[in-house]
């Protein structure tokens, strides 16, 4: 693969014949994309220059379908408009490189993304305030990006503020009716609830992530974020969609009730209102906290599967699959059921 | 036999500390090796108790299946939900209870059991606030209480991160 690598980035890099590649490697994670890194050297104008590249593979089976070249766009979009991703550089559609699909980012270094990390690692812990007031203000940073803006076009038609939760709610399940390899009671009585107890409609229909959450951002010691990732889910919808995600069980990590292991619920709400002028309404988060703990028991629904259709020999897709339980007694009790 | 399964199992485990675990080079290697020690603590977790677990389950859920069918059959409702759910009921209970201890079988017809339940979980949500169906609170809720039993069951490894505070309380408060 490294030289398949090299090969790749001469022909991307004009007037560098002499690509030199090495540290390639495979990061962990990653259940929808294989991560690989390298470091990549070549001469510009005579001149020496080292660069590390991601990578982003499509797998041979995944836990989500999702358009590559979509999630390409809209991080490119994003940056454009100022929310710190990093920068993409090149789209390929077929397996002539490297046998699958793939794109190429920048690596930003020095950073981390495992919440193991940047929760639990004393060098983090004075950064911990700082985290969180970047936790919301990148957040701030995507949904002042209107639905309407025409650089987000590619994402299809922009939903009404009253469909934007009906619309979710028929995208997971109809990937769960897709999917499931066995009676889903919780999943399928959750999917009821939630459609006799939609939230109130959209106060604004912006760029969703809808992956936003710790462990999906690289942080500095300092305390920056500075890069978003994990876009492959975006779309246009309720900006709620994302703050009841952020706020869901399993992203608190640190085993107590603060929203990403960063801070208490009550302030994530103020910052996140005071910073876009969008009211948080309790209800809206509660039934979008249902609908993500739903759409993550979907999602390893769907990585087991791709491992029991023999898919995949991914040891990550059947560990998934069997531990989605805790998600439904979550889910339970946001029901009061 | 011995060592048992679970014992089998264990010495997996170890050799995957111990043994392989070392010698693994790359951060993707040694990621990819503590998911499968994850993946075999969730399978010895459930092996022990699997057949007595499905036993018990399946005796529970043609239990409620059967109070469902009758306390829904008595609302009079025209819900065609309700009486897709009554009849999906009857067809699961009429169905023979599996000859033997096979987990296989045990877990063949706790799938169509659930399945069942599955259907009468979703038409009892839709009916949930028609005053016609209110004598079926007590149903719904005795169903969500089984399905809770056996969502705590087991390990699990959101235990020891996010879930651990919430899994301390809702253990605690099942053996007040």
């Amino acid at each position: 693969m490294q030289t398949a690598i090299a090969d790749y980035l001469k022909s991307k890099l004009p007037g560098s014949p002499d690509v030199s590649v090495a540290n390639l490697h495979r990061i962990p994670g990653g259940a929808s994309r294989e991560t690989w890194s390298v470091d990549a050297e070549w001469k510009e104008d005579g001149q020496s220059v080292s660069r590390g590249f991601i990578f982003r593979r499509d797998p041979d089976a995944s836990v989500l379908v999702t358009e590559r070249d979509i999630e390409f766009q809209v991080m490119s979009v994003a940056r454009n408009h100022g929310v710190p991703v990093p920068q993409m550089y090149w789209l390929e559609q077929d397996g002539d490189w490297l046998e699958r699909p793939f794109f190429v980012m920048e690596r930003i270094d020095g950073c981390e993304t495992s919440p193991m990390i940047v929760l639990m690692d004393p060098r983090f812990y004075p950064a911990r305030e700082r985290i969180g007031e970047q936790f919301v203000a990148v957040l701030e940073r995507i949904h002042v990006m209107d639905a309407n803006d025409p650089d987000l076009a590619f994402l299809g038609p922009v939903p009404t503020p009253e469909s934007c939760a009906a619309t979710e709610i028929d995208r997971w399940d109809e990937i769960l009716a897709r999917d499931a390899l066995e009676p889903q009671p919780v999943l399928r009585g959750a999917l009821s609830w939630l459609r006799r107890n939609l939230p109130p409609p959209a106060q604004r229909v912006v760029l969703v992530h809808a992956d936003y959450r710790t462990g999906n951002y690289l942080c500095s010691p300092e305390g920056e974020i500075t890069g978003m990732l994990d876009w492959e889910m975006a779309h246009l919808g309720d900006p709620m969609e994302d703050v009841g995600w952020a706020c869901i069980r399993p992203w608190r990590w640190m085993g107590n009730e603060q929203v990403g292991g960063l801070m208490e619920r009550e302030q994530f709400y103020r910052m996140y209102t005071e910073a876009t002028g969008i009211d948080v309404n309790e209800e809206a988060v509660r039934f979008w906290e249902v609908l993500g703990n739903l759409k993550l028991a979907a999602i390893f629904v769907t990585g087991g599967r791709s491992f029991c259709d023999g898919r995949t020999h991914s040891p990550m897709m059947a560990f998934l699959s069997r531990n989605f339980a805790r998600l439904e007694l979550e889910i339970m009790d946001l029901m009061e059921a | 036999m011995r060592p048992t399964g679970t014992e089998a199992l264990r010495a997996v485990q170890t050799a995957l500390t111990e043994i392989i675990g070392p010698e693994l080079q790359t951060a993707f290697a040694q990621d990819t090796a503590q998911m499968l020690q994850m993946l075999l603590e969730s399978v010895i977790t459930e092996f022990d108790g699997a057949a007595q677990d499905l036993v018990e389950d399946n005796a529970t859920l043609a239990s409620l299946l059967e109070e469902f069918r009758t306390v829904a059959s008595a609302t009079g409702s025209t819900s065609q939900e309700l009486s897709k759910a009554i009849k999906e009921s009857g067809e699961a209970l009429a169905r023979p209870d599996p000859g033997s201890i096979a987990i296989s079988e045990l877990a063949a017809r706790n799938k169509e059991l659930r399945a069942a339940l599955e259907t009468a979980v979703q038409a009892l949500e839709r009916v949930f606030e028609d005053p016609e169906c209110e004598s079926l609170a007590p149903i719904r809720g005795a169903m969500y209480q089984h399905l809770r039993e056996v969502a705590a069951r087991g390990w699990s490894f959101w235990d020891v991160a996010s879930f651990r505070e919430y899994m301390m309380k809702h253990r605690a408060k099942r053996t007040v």
